[in-house]
């Protein structure tokens, strides 16, 4: 366990903070005691460090674009004191680079194929998607030729400065502070790695130099002593409730007051469960399709009496998606009490100058402007210079700014129910001045109805009346639902006095949960056509219209029909493939019928609904 | 004797007619009405009919028994039927009363209460996937 020498390595302990609080000996403690446990791919390359011996083999580079950037401050003499103090030119921004000359390909193979590092093995990805996804998955590779990407080689570089690094400093390192808000306590966790190798070394979207990534516990401040309510972990670029697990999730691992959280490879990004986790790219394009897939869904199965086919949409936008896995796997090195290595906290703040004053990218800037192999910039600001949320609102991040702390549920509540009590006797008053005030009118309207000379007033008062009815009518209606209302706050109360929080996974409407294993798994037929098969259909589609036997679209339909039709060989789906043409065959047919028979039909229905009628209506005559 | 729905015998019954129409005897016997009226005797589409409706006539008899594996071989050859009939459709030559059984034909049998039916009365053994993987 770290000691308090090396917590107070880039700040004294007591020191003011800029966020308004001061941070103490306690609240280290208070990290300490929560700490995760991060356990990681046994091909992981990277483990988080700290800054120091990371900024030592950068350099510091500004410009505006790729062509004209240059060395500001070189290799060896970039440290923490003068990243902090260093300013960009208007017009032009700041990136550290942690790879001056990334390996050839030479160094490549000889670094591949050298040194006791694990080896990564997984099923292919790529037998989990459909075919469009196989298409996007090229699409993707074929754009990090047009894209501004991370040059080969660089992480293969990067591992041996952060191999060289640890030599001197083996701490695996985290960068921590203490967030008091209201009766929260909010620990953040921040994790720098020298490099994301997601692209390289797990077959993933992609790479950066650098890496910070994030854990969060939220700890309630209660009377009788502080006590840990939820965790709240990044993924990727997600945010809000999904994001964070309550403490007695039954998914959630601890080992005493240590919540275990594990690594996707080279991604680094977090996760509660051990497992691979599909990362697609959703086509919004298509969300507006959902109501009309809802739609068929339901005359499908409400009206034909077909088999529920399932949430079209959600099936669709699965085949429609380009799939990346990230594997958590846990199965290498773990980090944190009572493992492979313990943790060395070190507090960081606004009053840190490289993490306040330095808004430039920590890795290379690649320029790729869909982002993704672009460095992050430092713990508290985003790419484009502004403060991260996870850095001044750790709350708002997952979710939490609209929730108080457990403890103060019961007194929450309670107030909630006299403010509807109140509401309910102010409603109850105006309903008891109506209920007094309206017979009365009705008898005057009843009496000036009696007089045609006082049709002008009558009809004046008569309205009166109608407003009032419709008055009450509303008031009686509000209360009955303030009555429901009190009635639910009172029972929650109930429940909440008796030690019950309700169930822990209520929040999570979308929770990222590991692909399940039978469907990681394939046979090695099947994930090699999966390889395959992309390039397969485009070969043989170019092959049919070079050779003029088909044209383009029949060729297309051709070379589509031989994919599904391997594909469901190889999966042992023949009955299935056979069933949907039949009954997209069908379908067509029906259509055309209708088409082609427009007129009868319409004429058959109206003959129909009259017989109908007269049917009905005769009965209805003679059973009198 | 096992229970069967009215539509069970209704299909078989319009799968046998719709195979005798496709013999040639059919053809002689009431000239205009079958589909292979018209072709001469010496076409090979003639025997490819005759097999056609030999086998049609066999998948209804057996469809009878409720066999799963019975329920798909009709699946097939509705499906195939159904593409014969798109393909004379094309050709301007559409055979809609065909075309409308066969369709009437597949989504009955795909039906729910139907396919449940097959299921409960299992008489082959080997499974057959009736159902949609991902709709399980």
């Amino acid at each position: 366990m770290a000691n308090a020498t090396d917590i107070s390595r880039n700040r004294p302990l007591d020191a003011p903070a800029a966020t308004g609080t001061v941070q103490t000996a306690a609240d280290v403690a208070l990290l300490q005691k929560y700490e995760p446990i991060v356990r990681y791919n046994h091909a992981e390359l990277f483990f988080p460090t700290g800054v120091e011996s990371y900024l030592a083999e950068c350099d510091l580079l500004m410009g505006k674009t790729e062509r004209d950037q240059e060395v500001v401050v070189p290799h060896g003499k970039v440290t923490p004191e003068v990243l902090g103090n260093y300013i960009a030119e208007p017009g032009k921004s700041l990136y550290l680079r942690l790879v001056q000359k990334p390996l050839n390909g030479i160094e490549l193979a000889r670094w591949q194929v050298t040194g006791d590092r694990p080896r990564f093995h997984a099923p292919g990805r790529l037998a989990r998607v459909g075919l469009f996804g196989r298409l996007v998955d090229a699409g993707f590779n074929v754009s990090l030729l047009l894209r501004g990407t991370v040059p080969g080689g660089t992480a293969a570089a990067a591992q041996i400065k952060y191999a060289a690094a640890r030599e001197d400093d083996p701490r695996y390192v985290y960068y921590g502070r203490v967030i008091r808000r209201g009766d929260w306590i909010s620990l953040h966790y921040m994790y720098f790695y020298f490099m994301n190798d997601y692209r390289s070394t797990f077959h993933g979207v992609n790479d950066h130099e650098a890496d910070w990534e994030q854990v969060f516990i939220y700890i309630e401040d209660a009377p009788d002593g502080p006590a840990p309510v939820w965790i709240a972990a990044a993924a990727h670029d997600y945010i809000g409730d999904q994001l964070r697990r309550r403490w007695d999730d039954p998914t959630l691992i601890r080992e005493g007051d240590h919540p275990v959280v594990f690594a996707g490879g080279g991604s680094h990004a977090t996760y509660f469960e051990q497992g691979e986790y599909m990362t697609s790219a959703p086509i919004s394009a298509l969300r507006w399709a959902t109501g009309l897939l809802d739609a068929g869904r339901a005359f499908w199965v409400n009206s034909l009496r077909q088999p529920d086919p399932g949430d079209l949409a959600a099936t669709l936008e699965r085949n429609l998606s380009a799939s990346f896995v990230d594997y958590a796997h846990g199965d290498g090195a773990t980090v944190g009490p009572g493992h492979d290595g313990d943790w060395s906290p070190i507090l960081i703040s606004d009053a840190d100058a490289w993490v306040d004053g330095y808004r430039g990218l920590f890795g290379l800037d690649t320029h790729d402007r869909f982002g993704g192999e672009r460095s992050p910039a430092g713990p508290k600001y985003g790419r484009a210079g502004q403060q991260r949320m996870t850095w001044h609102d750790p709350l708002g991040f997952a979710g939490l700014d609209k929730a108080d702390p457990p403890f103060q549920w019961p007194t929450a509540l309670a107030e909630r129910e006299s403010e509807l009590n109140k509401d309910a006797m102010d409603i109850d008053a105006k309903i008891g001045h109506l209920t007094d005030t309206l017979p009365g009118l009705a008898l005057e309207v009843q009496a000036l109805a009696a007089d045609g000379g006082m049709a002008s007033l009558y009809k004046q008062r008569a309205a009166a009346l109608s407003a009032g009815e419709l008055d009450l009518r509303g008031l009686r209606a509000q209360a009955a639902a303030l009555q429901d209302q009190i009635g639910a706050v009172r029972r929650e109360r109930a429940q909440i006095d008796a030690g019950d929080l309700g169930d822990p996974r209520a929040h999570l409407t979308r929770p990222h949960r590991p692909v399940p294993q039978e469907q990681v798994r394939q046979g090695i037929v099947v994930e090699f056509w999966s390889a395959v098969s992309a390039a397969v259909l485009l070969l043989v589609t170019a092959a049919l219209v070079w050779f003029s036997v088909l044209p383009w679209w029949g060729a297309l339909v051709v070379a589509m029909a031989g994919y599904v039709f391997i594909e469901s060989a190889l999966r042992q789906r023949l009955t299935q493939l056979m069933l949907r043409i039949s009954l997209v065959l069908a379908f067509v047919s029906v259509v055309l019928i209708a088409w082609n028979y427009h007129t009868e039909l319409v004429v058959a229905g109206v003959v129909g609904l009259a017989l109908f009628l007269l049917v009905d209506n005769v009965r209805e005559v003679v059973s009198r | 004797m096992r229970g069967r729905p009215w539509g069970i015998w209704i299909v078989v019954g319009l799968q046998i007619a719709l195979a005798v129409t496709l013999l040639p005897v059919f053809a002689e016997t009431f000239p205009g009405i079958s589909p292979v009226d018209g072709i001469s005797q010496t076409d090979r589409w003639r025997d490819v009919y005759m097999v056609w409706a030999v086998l049609n006539v066999l998948a209804a008899l057996w469809l009878w028994t409720l066999s799963r594996r019975a329920w798909a071989l009709t699946m097939l050859l509705v499906g195939i039927g159904l593409s014969a009939n798109l393909v004379l459709w094309l050709v301007n030559e559409p055979n809609w009363l065909r075309m409308a059984i066969q369709a009437a034909t597949a989504f009955y049998l795909n039906s729910a209460p139907v396919r449940a039916l097959f299921q409960r009365h299992d008489v082959d053994g080997d499974p057959i996937v009736l159902r949609d993987a991902e709709s399980a």
